[in-house]
């Protein structure tokens, strides 16, 4: 991965993501442990306040859990988590972009699921 | 990676363990002061092959002439080198070159003033051993018969010379420090500087009183070894107080 | 224990003041960045914590002394910049060495090592090296001192943007391997801003910010359209500079404390936002053009007079 240092994503929630694509394309499994704040940081080019800001958010968000003076690993049911978390959140933001633009366009809701549908055929063939 | 155990900061930092690591580094960084030293006193030498008295006596068939030549030369030389190469030290290259490891002004003007006695106790050894390198010359290049005239001679006498010309280099050190420091506190002292000195010095004069009276005299013409001892101890100290007071006043750097 | 701490600190240079009144505190083993314009008092603040420079009045301690005359705070910092003097009768290793003798935590395989990777003649002088060889030595004495405080006063200096990247890299490194704390002033901001943790913002001798460089990067925002999709509310929000282009659109730059009702707002009307960098926000924050629109409005009279 490299950093979009200039984008309006801040560094410590694109390492998050970078994490939870690690952990969806099986890189991390559960109770693996994962890179420390200065592996990352040294990884990234980063400040390890930053790095640990973004291993923060994934365990509080239960994605991580915390074993004292070893390090964060993988929680159980991790996958699960981060897949209801992107379609809840990232997913319906896109969708809501998707369904703002339609209306400026002055499109029905028929036309928009066909798009939709095309698309889902595109990527399947 | 990460240690939190590791600790940078120390507690532990003695002035006299950086005073000393402050004057083995002068000692390196100044080497140069050395060189000066041994071509001022070469100098000396050569001057003082000119011999500085003569007489002659003759009879009908013989013709006595005899010339003095003494070390006084290389003396006045090493001590005035003391009095230039403390005034360099206080110019703004060699403040910096101080303040360019760990140092405060303390440490850094006790290290100065301690090198300075190193510094002045090799030259005032160099410039005794000049004198004999000024005999070995003489004997070789002029064929004259050498007499001997240093009067009541012995190891002791030749201490108390030498210790008595260490602490004069050490003093003129003293001045030259002192006068640099004032320099570098404000500029206006070199001219200030001198229109005191000669000033005060001419009303001296005109008052009645010499030079020699107010200055020379209480310190040279001193017989006693011990009272020179104190006294010129006691101006050193003057003037390095003083130099150390001033340094108090100006910033670091600036 | 906090590495530094200022209260109301002031510089003054007989009537001209430096610093006027500085309060902040840096918490030990971070990297903090030091940004401001020539003349915002950045070295002089570096000075005094370094124990270089007198404070005129307030109170400024580095690990609980007071700097100035400290021989203590001198024998735990180190101020690198580009001005450092050495002996001319040192050669370049023979420095390294006296740095080795005075600092307790030096290392002097690093020093070394960089000393090597940097194409160091052992012999040459300092007073020989170019601008930017003369930067890049300075550094490895900054970096291989491992002093407790550590403070970069412009470092880089004339040299090129190849080890520009390498100081940052191993600045990053080492600090990785020896936490301690590290000031960094800089006019290159874009290149060191993600390896800070806080950034101190200076302008004019005071101290505008003291915050996270992550909050820093998005403190700023870009609002352009048309005129006429801007909202009346916008007059409200703290505005850093403007910039018409052409005469129906326009560019503000923002402070960022939009409520989402207002970005749904803009988002409607077709009003474009944009992050605006840490670096360009300094800017933005600091210069002339602060609430103006900049080095454009001198020139703004002139187009009119010429076509008189």
């Amino acid at each position: 991965m490299i950093l979009d240092t200039n984008g309006m994503k801040p560094i410590y929630i694109q390492i998050a993501e970078w994490m939870e694509s690690e952990i969806m394309n099986g890189g991390l499994n559960v109770d693996e442990k994962v890179y420390s704040q200065y592996k990352l940081a040294e990884m990234y080019n980063i400040n390890p306040a930053t790095a640990a800001k973004g291993l923060t958010k994934l365990a509080e968000e239960g994605i991580l859990y915390d074993k004292r003076g070893i390090g964060k690993f993988v929680a159980e049911g991790a996958k699960q988590m981060i897949i209801e978390k992107r379609k809840n959140q990232t997913l319906k933001q896109l969708i809501d972009d998707v369904v703002t633009e339609a209306g400026y366009l002055q499109l029905s809701e028929d036309e928009v699921i066909e798009l939709i549908r095309n698309s889902w055929k595109g990527r399947a063939e | 990676m990460g240690k939190g155990a590791w600790m940078m900061y120390s507690a532990d930092v003695s002035t006299a363990g950086v005073i000393k690591k402050q004057i083995s580094y002068k000692w390196r960084a100044y080497i140069s002061v050395f060189t000066s030293l041994v071509v001022i006193q070469l100098l000396g030498v050569l001057f003082s092959l000119n011999g500085t008295g003569m007489s002659s006596s003759g009879g009908r068939s013989y013709n006595i002439q005899v010339e003095y030549y003494n070390a006084d030369i290389i003396m006045i030389f090493t001590i005035f080198w003391g009095f230039i190469t403390a005034l360099l030290l206080t110019t703004k290259a060699y403040r910096e070159d101080d303040f360019a490891f760990v140092t405060n002004r303390m440490s850094g003007t006790l290290s100065t003033i301690l090198y300075l006695w190193i510094i002045s106790s090799i030259a005032g050894f160099t410039a005794s051993l000049s004198g004999y390198l000024l005999k070995v010359v003489v004997f070789l290049f002029t064929s004259q018969e050498i007499l001997n005239s240093t009067g009541a001679g012995g190891a002791g006498v030749y201490l108390m010379g030498l210790v008595s010309l260490i602490l004069t280099i050490f003093m003129f050190a003293g001045f030259g420090y002192a006068v640099g420091m004032i320099v570098q506190w404000n500029k206006m002292f070199v001219i200030l500087l001198p229109v005191l000195v000669i000033g005060l010095l001419f009303s001296l004069e005109k008052a009645g009183y010499s030079l020699d009276q107010f200055f020379f005299q209480f310190l040279f013409s001193e017989q006693s070894f011990w009272l020179f001892l104190i006294k010129s101890t006691a101006v050193s100290a003057a003037a390095y107080l003083s130099a150390f007071l001033i340094s108090n006043r100006l910033e670091v750097k600036q | 224990m906090k590495a530094v701490q200022t209260k109301e600190l002031i510089k003054k240079y007989g009537r001209r003041t430096a610093l006027n009144g500085v309060s902040f505190s840096i918490e030990e083993n971070t990297i903090t960045g030091l940004a401001g314009r020539n003349g915002a008092g950045k070295t002089t603040l570096l000075k005094i914590l370094t124990g270089l420079l007198k404070e005129s009045d307030g109170k400024v301690e580095v690990y609980g002394n007071r700097p100035f005359n400290n021989l203590q705070v001198s024998a735990n910092s180190i101020y690198i910049d580009d001005q450092m003097n050495f002996p001319t009768s040192l050669t370049l290793k023979e420095i390294l060495e006296e740095g080795r003798r005075f600092y307790h935590n030096w290392d002097h395989t690093l020093a070394m090592n960089l000393f090597d990777y940097f194409g160091f003649h052992p012999k040459g002088r300092h007073n020989e090296l170019s601008k930017g060889k003369e930067s890049t030595f300075n550094m490895i004495i900054g970096l291989a001192s491992r002093s407790a405080l550590t403070i970069f006063d412009e470092p880089t200096t004339g040299m090129d943007a190849a080890v520009r990247k390498d100081f940052y890299r191993a600045l990053l490194k080492d600090y990785l391997a020896y936490p301690r704390t590290i000031l960094l002033s800089t006019h290159h901001l874009e290149e060191v801003e993600d390896i800070l943790e806080d950034i101190l913002l200076m302008d004019k001798g005071n101290l505008l910010m003291h915050t996270s460089m992550e909050d820093m990067k998005s403190y700023a925002v870009a609002v352009s359209g048309r005129k006429e999709w801007m909202p009346e509310w916008m007059e409200d929000k703290h505005l850093l500079y403007k910039e018409e282009s052409g005469p129906y659109e326009q560019t503000v730059i923002l402070q960022n404390n939009f409520t989402s009702e207002e970005k749904e707002e803009l988002k409607r009307k077709g009003v474009q936002l944009s992050p605006v960098s840490a670096s360009d926000a300094f800017v933005y924050m600091t210069g002339e053009a602060n609430g103006k629109g900049g080095v454009d409005d001198v020139f703004s009279g002139r187009i009119d007079s010429g076509s008189d």
